[in-house]
Parts: structure tokens; sequence; C-alpha cells
């Protein structure tokens, strides 16, 4: 530990206090009435405005959330215990508000931004209020570039653009948070020069956890730091043991950094992992607060909570710089029930839903997601050209294949037709699988995919194809890099490079081993 | 309906035939004494709470007690919110009914905290200085409070004006605190 000399604290002090005048302070204050469960009435604070931050003694922070005819509610940031009845609170005449700023980037902190990691003091550039309202119409355009989740099954048949809200949906352990977290590794190439060299700008993230485990959490930011994604990636950690009042506001605090980067004509990804923890710490409050319960007991404006935080999401248009906010919320359902309260709400804010399935995810396909009914709404128009080519009959026959999978089954006795649809799906469902951690880039995600969906690998058997895969990329980035340049720098396939792809998979088929 | 509410509403009413019978400064005063009197004492106001006493003995009791002191028309408000079973509430009414007068007639209550009792001198000053900065008339209250170490602590509704010594070395140690890394132990 670094030693403090006293001469050294001399120093400091009369350079502290020179900069002191001792003026009189002028503030407004009031009474706690009543204080518990992290709430407090207090009464007075006669000019207080609604999400203003009060002082309470003990150092503990409040937000106000209730105005009422003779008294104020109050929720606490801190430990209730530490507050008594006839305590004075101080109002602080600031919003609810979030330190912004590149500083914060490679940083754990809270809700109110104050550092969790043990680095020290965040150099922050300002505070903007946690709650703002969403951009308008005339400042928006549609999504037009697209955000590269690295994992093919997203990338190919629900393509996310920047801008986007793209809701990921499924149970407990279906590899929702991976999915996420894939994604904001996968924006590592972004960040480098050669995106620059190609024109594509930097996408900075935002990992809000609320209501997770903090070993969750922490095994979390320590994959960032592995992969090098913490270093343009800030954490805001409202862990299952912060108070209620902090899990609320952490997706606000997310959208108020993001909506920073945005503001610079940067790029943003902001994950919200997950809003239905969020949902129940509103409710919660809502509940003390004495506002009226409804559906499954959430309070009546629990829509707006949601649909106020999302529509933040947004791409601007050029005279504004041209940023975007793409938002990733997480909801968690319960034995796979979409229809209950919280998930139909999201689900029809966001532009388009990934959804998770545990018993996919338990046959091994991982990614689980259900290419069935996730969906994208917008991120068509922001895949490039190249996907859109090759991924065009990968939904289709992906589809026919689950309409015909009930009847694998009966094995030869099916007609020819139909034992080629049921080849090709099992051979894209097993093109499909990817690891976790392991986000492939556009061009060999082109490039796979081709050699599927042209039928390639229909002879293959099963356990090959992931082989084939990886090996076949290999081949192509020693012997044909010129296909993955043009994809990549071009973004288009061109008749030209749809010859070479052909001569390649063909050439490759021939040198490749079958395991058995 | 809340006691504030209540209050408000007898308050206001109060106020209004008073103004109207032209005693408005009366019927303050006699208010005032009246408040004065449940403030001070802790058994009246119990005994007024109690549902357990009859209306007709708070009626008495509060008869006995202020009957001679008060006019007419305060005495009769008072035997009103008896009949009217609101007596739990007349502690807030009087509250309410001092806040109202207060405002109209251009009047801020000032509780004064000093570390040491002021001179005469000082509180003319300090009442005349504080009259300038809320422009309405100050009716000062002072007290004194040792742990603010020197200066005084001035309350004017919900403001403060703090120029205490305890108030400069909590924002001096805040200030501290910000901006240096050091660590205490």
């Amino acid at each position: 530990m670094a030693e403090v000399r006293p001469d050294e604290i001399s120093a400091i002090l009369r350079q502290q206090l020179s900069g002191f005048d001792n003026e009189t302070e002028i503030y407004d204050v009031g009474t706690v009435l009543q204080v518990g469960d992290g709430i407090a009435r207090v009464y007075g604070l006669s000019k207080v405005m609604v999400s203003e931050l009060v002082e309470f003694p003990n150092d503990v922070m409040g937000m106000v959330l209730n105005l009422d005819e003779d008294s104020v509610g109050c929720v606490l940031f801190g430990e209730s215990q530490l507050i008594k009845e006839g305590d004075t609170v101080k109002r602080t005449k600031r919003l609810a508000s979030f330190p912004v700023g590149t500083a914060l980037l490679g940083r754990v902190v809270d809700p109110l931004g104050e550092p969790l990691d043990g680095k020290g003091t965040i150099q922050h550039d300002k505070y903007m209020p946690i709650e703002r309202k969403a951009l308008g119409v005339v400042t928006r355009q549609s999504v037009s570039e697209p955000l590269q989740t690295g994992i093919t099954a997203v990338d190919a048949m629900i393509p996310i653009g920047r801008g986007q809200r793209e809701l990921i949906i499924g149970d407990r352990q279906t590899g929702k948070t991976a999915v996420a977290i894939d994604t904001i590794i996968n924006q590592k190439f972004t960040h480098t020069e050669e995106a620059k060299a190609i024109g594509i700008d930097p996408v900075f993230c935002v990992y809000v956890a609320i209501g997770q485990k903090d070993s969750t959490v922490a095994q979390v930011v320590a994959k960032l730091e592995e992969t090098g994604a913490m270093e343009y990636t800030t954490v805001i950690d409202a862990s299952a043991s912060t108070p209620a009042p902090l899990q609320y506001i952490a997706p606000y605090s997310g959208a108020t950094l993001g909506e920073f980067f945005r503001d610079q004509g940067q790029h943003s990804l902001v994950v919200y992992d997950d809003l239905s923890k969020q949902a129940v710490a509103y409710r919660e409050l809502s509940l003390l607060l004495r506002r009226p319960p409804g559906r499954e007991a959430y309070p009546g404006d629990i829509f707006y909570l949601h649909s106020r935080l999302l529509e933040r999401a947004s791409k601007l248009n050029d005279s504004l710089g041209g940023g975007s906010l793409t938002a990733l919320p997480i909801i968690e359902t319960q034995q796979g029930d979409v229809s209950a309260y919280i998930p139909t709400n999201v689900i029809s804010i966001t532009d388009g839903q990934i959804y998770l399935e545990p018993n996919l995810f338990n046959a091994g396909v991982r990614p689980a997601i259900n290419v069935g009914i996730s969906v994208s709404r917008v991120g068509g128009s922001a895949q490039i050209k190249a996907m859109k080519k090759v991924a065009g009959s990968l939904k289709l026959d992906l589809a026919l294949y689950r309409e015909l999978e009930a009847f694998a089954k009966f094995g030869s006795d099916l007609d020819k037709a139909t034992q080629r649809t049921l080849a090709r799906g099992a051979r894209l469902v097993e093109l499909l699988k990817q690891g976790q951690y392991q986000p492939i880039p556009v061009e060999k995600q082109v490039v796979s995919v081709f050699a599927g969906t042209k039928g390639y690998m229909d002879e293959l058997p099963i356990e090959d194809v992931k082989r084939f895969e990886s090996e076949f990329i290999e081949y192509v980035e020693l012997n044909y890099s010129d296909i993955l340049k043009s994809v990549r720098e071009e973004k288009v396939l061109s008749d030209e490079t749809v010859k070479q792809l052909e001569k390649a998979v063909k050439e490759f088929l021939t040198k490749f081993k079958v395991s058995k | 309906m809340s006691n504030y509410n209540i209050a408000t509403r007898y308050a206001n009413a109060l106020m209004e035939l008073a103004s109207e019978k032209d005693i408005l400064d009366q019927v303050a005063d006699d208010m005032q004494m009246v408040f004065n009197g449940i403030a001070g004492s802790k058994e009246l106001r119990t005994i007024l709470k109690s549902p357990v006493i009859r209306p007709e003995k708070k009626e008495t009791i509060l008869n006995e007690i202020f009957k001679d002191k008060v006019g007419d028309v305060s005495n009769s408000f008072i035997q009103f919110i008896v009949k009217k079973n609101r007596e739990d509430v007349i502690y807030d009414i009087l509250k309410r009914f001092k806040e109202l007068y207060n405002i109209k007639i251009n009047r801020v209550e000032a509780y004064i905290k000093s570390c040491v009792e002021l001179t005469e001198a000082q509180k003319k000053q300090l009442q005349s200085s504080l009259e300038e900065f809320t422009k309405k008339e100050v009716m000062p209250f002072y007290s004194i409070d040792e742990s603010l170490i020197g200066g005084f602590v001035v309350k004017i509704n919900d403001t403060v004006l703090d120029s205490s010594i305890k108030q400069q070395l909590n924002r001096l140690r805040k200030k501290l605190f910000e901006q240096n890394d050091i660590i205490l132990n």
C-alpha cells in the first residue's frame, strides 16, 4: 500500500483550503416522518422535483418518486437502518443522474456511477439525468448499418441493425446472457484499424446487470477482460444485494451512457440483463409506495417503465451525427410462458426477438435459438448484401426441415425429395451450432453458410459438418483469401466471387476425409 | 381525507369569517394563544386525541381553559370543531391557520439557532437582513445549539441558511474526500 507522508497531507490540505470559501450555504430541508423497507416519507421539501436526488444523514442518498399533498415519498439508495424518524433531509437540486464520459469504459460501476472495481475515482466529463425523453421522429432515420453479433444463426437469419431493439427471451439456463456477451466480444473488430479502413465505426458497449448474483457478474467481467472486450465496455452492476431502487434505475443509467456515445455521433450497444428483475424491483417499490397493484401485482405504469427505456434506442439522422444506440433487452420467462405480463409487454415494444428454448439447449443445439419464432423486424435492411444472398434459402430450408422432422424416423421409406430436405436441414442445424465466446466474423459466416445452403455438405455425415466448416474456412483463408477480403470490404457477393467459392468448395470436397 | 386537508378547510373557513367581521388580527392572537396552550400541554393533547373521553367532556374542558381568554368568534370556532368531532385534529387546524395567516399578512417565522446567545444589536441586524432576504416581515425565534461550534443557522419554512462552523467543516470534509484518493486507515 502506498504510504501517506504528513508533509504531503499538509501540502494537499493547503492546496484544497486555498480554494475554499466559507460562504453561507442555503438549502431546502424536510423531516423524515416514516422510514422502512427502503422507503421514506418526508414532510417539507416543498419545492422538490420528482426524481430529484435528496440527501439523508449518514451519506445515504434518496430519490423522490411521489409528491403528495402534505408529504413526499422517497426511495432510499442505501440502508434504511441508518435513518430514523425526525432526521433532516436535504435537497440537492440535482435530478438523479449518471456520470458519462469515455473514462467509464473498462470500469464496473453502480447505477449512480460510483466505481465498484476498486480502480479509484472516475474522471467523468459531466452528469446527465438518467431519465431523458426519447428523441422524436424528425431526429431519427431508419436502421441501415449492421450490428454483427458474431453468431451465425443470428447474423444470417435474425439480423440486428445499429439502433434496433432486439429482445433476447428464454427460460433460465438457455444461454441468454451468452448471446449478449458474444455480441459484446464480437464488437472488438469494430475498434481495430482494419475496421476503420473499411468504414466500420466502433461500437461502445454497456452491460447492465440487474438483480444478478455478484459471482455471475464477476465471471462476465473476467471473460470480457480476458477477451479484451472490457476496453470498450462499461459494466453497470445492480446486483441482487443492492436495494430495489438502484435495481430500478440501473437500465436508465445504462441508456444514459449509451446516449452519450450516440449523441457524439458514435455507436453504442446496451444490454439490459435482465428486465424481468427490474420489473420485479419496480413492483416492490410501487407496492411500498402504496401505488395500486394491477395484473400480477405490477403497477399500472409497468408498460411505460419499459417502453420509455427501450424507446431511447435510436439511429440518429445524419445531420445529428448519425450515431446509434442499440438495445438488447433480456427477459427471463418461467417455463416458456411468453404470454405472461412482462414478456408480452416487452415483445410488443421491441423490434423483434431471439427466442431461446431449453429443449433445443438440452439437445445440444447451442445457441439454442428457435429460428422459427425468432424474428427481426427491421434488421433485414441492415444485413450486408453478401449475407442476404447466401442466407436467403437458409430460413426456408430450416422451416421445411422442421415441418418434416417428425417423419425422419421413417428413414428410407420416404421419397427422395423428403429425404433430401431432411438431410439438408439436419446439416444446416449442425452448421449453425457454435461455441460460446467464439464469435465468427461475417465474411467467414458467409462462406460457411454458402457451403451449407448450396448443398455441398449434404453428402457428409452429420458428425463431420462442424469439422468440415472449420477446415473449409481455414482452406479458404489460405488459398482463396481474396474471397474473404472482397466480402469483408465490398460487402457484396459478386458473380465472380461465387464462381471462385464454388471452385474452392469443390476442390476442398475432394480433399476432405470423412471420419469413418 | 388526510388531516392536512381537513385542517386546511377549517382554517380557511375561520380565516374568511374573521376577515369578514374584520377581526382577523384578534382571532389570530386568540388562536396563537390556544395553539401555545395545546402545544405546551401534553396531557391536553392526549385528552383531545383520546377516543375514550366523551366529546361533551372535551367540550367542557376546552371551555374551562379558553372561554374567558378568547373572543366570541374564536370560542364558538372551538365549540364548532368539537361538535363536528374534529377535536383530534384541532392542533393541525391551528397550525395550518397560523401558516395561512402568516402568508396573508406577509410574515414568516424564522427559527434561529446560534452557538452563543446573540446580543440585542446582533439580533436586530440579523432580523433586518433576513427581512431584506425574504422581503417579508420576520418573526424570530431564538435558540441555542452548542454543537454548531460557531456561527448560526436560520430556518425559514423549508429553507435553511447555514453559516455555522459545523457545516463548513462538513463541506470541507466532503471536498477533501471528493478530490483526493487518500486512503484512510
